[in-house]
């Protein structure tokens, strides 16, 4: 499962400004290179989020993903975000699907006068103020920033000022719907949430995405968590699926960096506990793919030393289309349905954080 | 961090708890072999069909273990299964966080009797009821060099230097006399499963006296670079 050759990392660059190069580079093809490497002081600003310390607010921050577009987080985002507003909870919904930018359109709202390329560049001051009604009491929305060259070219700068801002947003719950490939522009905002959930359909292509992005995430993260440690390298080497290390899981890695640093190697594994993003199955028409979420859960378990499990399935349901051929969001429109009565308990397990997965018998 | 599954018990392999019922470890290797049949989606965009034959197999050999009784018994009691111990009290822990088994060089030399015609049936008799005694410290004049890769032959070298035959070897550390064989002939096609051999060597080592980790590591490594 070689990376797509467009977003493949090649680890070289002996300068030490591989986070931001490689990040600009993956993000986009017309990524700017000109860009300084981030300073240091700058750098512990994208892993704070992660490592929960300084939390700005109580705010539970959900991530759906899924690495391949298509699969319905747009849908699941908006779904999750108007059940959870249903139970009296102040949720804000964010579309960090940066240029293909369409969670209004599931929430029913026309293109939107106030988006997040605003907040990008700085029309306004306060992530706050593009906050927008969506005409569900408790739910609030910001939009994507589709009319903005940069938006999907984020630089490293205004990636971190969005990413520390999305943590104070003052709500209960923040969904953040994330954008389809494995940038580093696109991982990191997974990364910031407390819990990711990958959307995954039943069909080749998007369970091979769910791997690589599970992967790429995952590597990620530890890279991120060892800070300025020089085991960082081996990290990087371990992006590239070619290494001539032989790492070709993330468990190959820890071994790796245990073996060159035992306490990095320690911390490290530590580190790799706090990563379990959950699966969410969509669109399942068949019976035998009702268990495929605890199956990769297995897989990913068992070959890469992730440990993950599955938090439910959404059946396949025509009732998804018809609402937004209406421009419907469709837990308005039809919540008594298969899909809708799936997604009400994935977004009651999250609530109240259920450790079981929710499936609809 | 979960552990790779060549360094897992028969449970962790299986995805069970250690007191699970034969219904569970059924439907658990009805589950695997779902995920790593030939057509199954949800490993074939990960595995490669070799990995995937390889980790199948490996949970057969789980599986057969646990699903007849004797053998699961026998199994547990090899391995010193943490919720099945002698005081009867049963756990059920999550699986995934149990440290594996402290030794499994019971497990080890039935293993290994298992493939030879030895007498080695005592030997097991003898492993469960005494304590593997510690073998006195001794000193090797051959070692390795700091980065040199342990070879069977290296083994068989440093072992009859010290003028050790195979059989003092095997009664110190349980392990099959022909499995050691195996061990020093780099028999791919003998050698037990990761997590054995890794035990084995280290025992090898340990009762020549030479560094058990490097040759363990360098062992096990070279093991993986030939099956390759």
């Amino acid at each position: 499962m070689d990376p797509d050759p467009k977003q493949s990392l090649s680890v070289s660059d002996p300068t030490g400004s591989w986070g931001s190069h490689q990040e600009l580079k993956a993000a986009s093809a017309v990524a700017t290179f000109a860009e300084t490497p981030p300073a240091p002081a700058v750098r512990p600003a994208l892993a704070t989020p992660m490592r929960k310390k300084a939390q700005p607010t109580k705010s539970r921050i959900i991530a759906v993903g899924g690495g391949k577009g298509g699969v319905g987080k747009s849908l699941v985002t908006s779904s999750l975000g108007i059940s959870i507003a249903r139970h009296g909870k102040k949720v804000v919904v964010i579309d960090a699907d940066l240029g293909g930018a369409n969670l209004h359109t599931c929430l029913g709202l026309s293109t939107p006068s106030l988006t997040l390329s605003d907040f990008i560049s700085r029309r306004v001051e306060s992530i706050e103020d593009v906050i927008l009604e969506t005409g569900v009491k408790n739910l609030g929305l910001i939009c994507g920033a589709h009319d903005h060259l940069a938006a999907s070219n984020l630089k490293y700068a205004q990636k971190l000022r969005l990413l520390s801002r999305i943590a104070t947003v003052d709500a209960d719950f923040i969904l953040l719907d994330i954008g389809p490939g494995i940038a580093f522009n696109i991982v990191d905002f997974f990364l910031i949430a407390e819990q990711g959930l990958l959307v995954v359909i039943p069909e080749p292509s998007s369970i091979e995405n769910a791997y690589r992005f599970l992967k790429m995430s995952f590597y990620r993260h530890l890279w991120l968590a060892l800070q300025s440690n020089p085991a960082r390298k081996v990290v990087e080497q371990a992006m590239d699926q070619k290494n001539r290390d032989g790492i070709r899981t993330p468990i190959d890695l820890l071994d790796a960096v245990e073996r060159r640093d035992s306490a990095a190697g320690r911390y490290l594994k530590e580190q790799a506990l706090s990563f379990r993003p959950r699966l969410l199955i969509n669109q399942v028409r068949y019976a035998e793919d009702e268990r495929l979420g605890d199956s990769m859960a297995s897989v990913c378990r068992r070959h890469l030393g992730i440990d993950i499990e599955a938090i439910g399935t959404v059946r396949f349901d025509e009732n998804v289309r018809k609402a937004n051929r209406k421009r419907r969001p469709f837990m308005l429109d039809s919540p008594e349905s298969a899909a809708g009565n799936s997604l009400e308990l994935v977004a009651k397990a999250l609530m109240f954080g259920s450790p079981t997965s929710a499936r609809l018998e | 961090m979960l552990r790779r599954l060549s360094e897992q018990d028969h449970y962790q392999v299986l995805e069970v708890s250690y007191d699970a019922s034969s219904d569970e470890i059924q439907s658990a290797f009805e589950t695997a072999r779902d995920i790593y049949s030939h057509e199954a989606l949800v490993s074939s965009s990960i595995l490669s069909d070799r990995e995937r034959r390889r980790t199948f197999l490996r949970i057969s050999e789980a599986y057969q273990t646990l699903i007849a009784e004797k053998s699961r018994r026998l199994y547990n009691r090899r391995v010193g299964i943490p919720g099945l111990r002698p005081n009867g009290t049963s756990l059920s822990p999550t699986v995934l966080n149990v440290e594996p088994p402290a030794t499994l060089a019971d497990v080890a030399a039935r293993e290994a009797v298992v493939e030879s015609e030895h007498d080695a049936a005592d030997d097991v008799e003898a492993s469960e009821q005494a304590p593997v005694s510690e073998s006195p410290p001794r000193e090797c004049p051959l070692q390795l060099e700091p980065a040199e890769e342990a070879t069977g032959a290296f083994l068989r070298a440093a072992r009859e230097a010290m003028g050790l035959e195979l059989a003092t070897i095997s009664k110190e550390t349980k392990i099959g006399r022909a499995m050691l064989e195996y061990i020093e002939t780099e028999r791919l096609d003998r050698l037990p499963a990761e997590v054995y051999l890794r035990n084995f060597t280290r025992q090898f080592a340990g009762c020549l006296g030479l560094d058990e980790d490097q040759v363990s590591t360098t062992y096990l490594a070279r093991i993986h670079r030939l099956q390759e």
